[in-house]
């Protein structure tokens, strides 16, 4: 995992407050040792006037030596601070480079996974479709086909039924022209029959000969006799 | 019985007889032959000749009482059997289409005899609306051998159409 130009700069800040932090902790001792020395000058100065000069030529050799020797830890600490810094600058920027490169890399990384990634989809989804197109098609085609063949079944059965309706209807249609007409021959035949009737019973009493009458009983007879007349 | 040698039976005058207008003119021209019996001297066979009526009953009447001498009273005997008898009779009511010849008579009455009785006697009447044929009625029962039955069975039935179309082409 990469770190952040954020926690870079924090880690450059404490070091500097570590620096400066460190410059205060020598300052404080260089003051201590001086305070400590003057103490203990004006001791000996108490204890050793004589020596006091001697010790005072020492101590200040001492206190030029430490300072030169501050200085110089002073001036390797900036040194070092400064190479540190450099250093973390270097670190940063190489930090930086990697991180863009990294970036970069990983942008390219992926920017190809992503497009490889997309363009997978995109084949999967094309794949899926299309497959799922040509079952759509197969099974919208075996529905079609059944659906025809439904259409298809249900066409033959009506027109079947179509046909029995109109057979129905032709038949029903036959019986009542037939029916009508049986009804009117009936009617003219039972006209017919009036007619004659009428005329019969009109012309026989006149027309018949009394010689055909009598040939007429002597049937009538017969047929009584033939009838089992029987007293 | 008319005296000793009395050869004449009521029932064959009865069976002569052919109608009841027949039997009851007979009946009166005995009636007559036996009051003139008492009035003159006239035979009875003379009487008989000279009554009106038909032929065949005085011949019958004659043969019946030929060789007899027939008194009055015998003769009286003799109606008031043959009356009794007449009453007694079966008698058919006869309708024909029109008003029957002496021929239609015979046969008729000839038919009823053989068919119902000997002594049957016959009421004859002539209706034109039964156009043709006879109807019998005996003892309540109306047997109807008629034209005019046989044209309305024809009718009824649809029989007659079929007839006339045999015979006409409709």
């Amino acid at each position: 995992m990469l770190p952040t130009l954020e926690s870079i700069n924090t880690i450059i800040y404490f070091a500097n407050l570590v620096l400066l932090a460190l410059n205060i902790f020598l300052l404080i001792l260089v003051g201590l040792k001086r305070s400590s020395l003057q103490t203990q000058e004006q001791r000996i100065t108490k204890i050793y006037p004589n020596d006091l000069e001697q010790a005072q030529k020492k101590a200040l050799e001492i206190l030029q030596d430490a300072t030169e020797k501050s200085k110089t830890i002073i001036n390797n600490t900036e040194t070092v601070s400064e190479e540190t810094r450099t250093q973390l600058e270097q670190h940063i920027n190489e930090l930086l480079t990697h991180r863009a490169k990294l970036t970069d890399d990983a942008f390219n990384s992926f920017h190809e996974e992503t497009s490889s990634f997309f363009q997978k989809l995109q084949s999967d989804a094309r794949q899926k479709t299309e497959k799922s197109v040509a079952q759509a098609s197969s099974m919208a085609s075996e529905e079609i086909e059944a659906y025809i063949e439904e259409v298809k079944k249900h066409t033959i059965k009506l027109q079947q039924n179509t046909d029995e309706k109109i057979a129905q209807g032709l038949q029903s249609a036959r019986d009542e022209i037939n029916q009508y007409k049986s009804d009117k021959m009936e009617a003219i035949r039972q006209s017919f029959e009036d007619i004659v009737y009428d005329a019969l019973t009109t012309i026989l009493p006149e027309e018949l000969e009394i010689t055909l009458q009598e040939k007429i009983v002597d049937e009538a007879l017969k047929k009584a006799q033939k009838d089992g007349w029987d007293i | 019985m008319i005296g000793q040698s009395k050869q004449y039976s009521s029932d064959d005058i009865v069976k002569a007889l052919q109608t009841k207008r027949e039997a009851e003119q007979v009946l009166s021209t005995l009636a007559d032959i036996s009051d003139a019996l008492f009035k003159t001297q006239n035979s009875y066979t003379n009487l008989l000749e000279n009554s009106n009526l038909p032929y065949e009953i005085s011949s019958v009447l004659n043969s019946q009482l030929a060789d007899t001498t027939a008194s009055p009273l015998e003769l009286e005997t003799l109606i008031l059997e043959l009356r009794n008898k007449i009453e007694n009779a079966p008698i058919a009511q006869v309708t024909v289409a029109k008003p029957p010849t002496k021929r239609l008579y015979l046969t008729i009455s000839k038919w009823c005899k053989a068919h119902i009785s000997p002594s049957c006697l016959i009421q004859l009447s002539h209706d034109y609306n039964i156009l043709g044929g006879v109807i019998i009625s005996y003892k309540g029962v109306v047997h109807d051998y008629s034209v005019r039955k046989e044209l309305n069975t024809l009718k009824s039935s649809g029989a007659l159409y079929n007839i006339i179309q045999k015979h006409v082409q409709l």
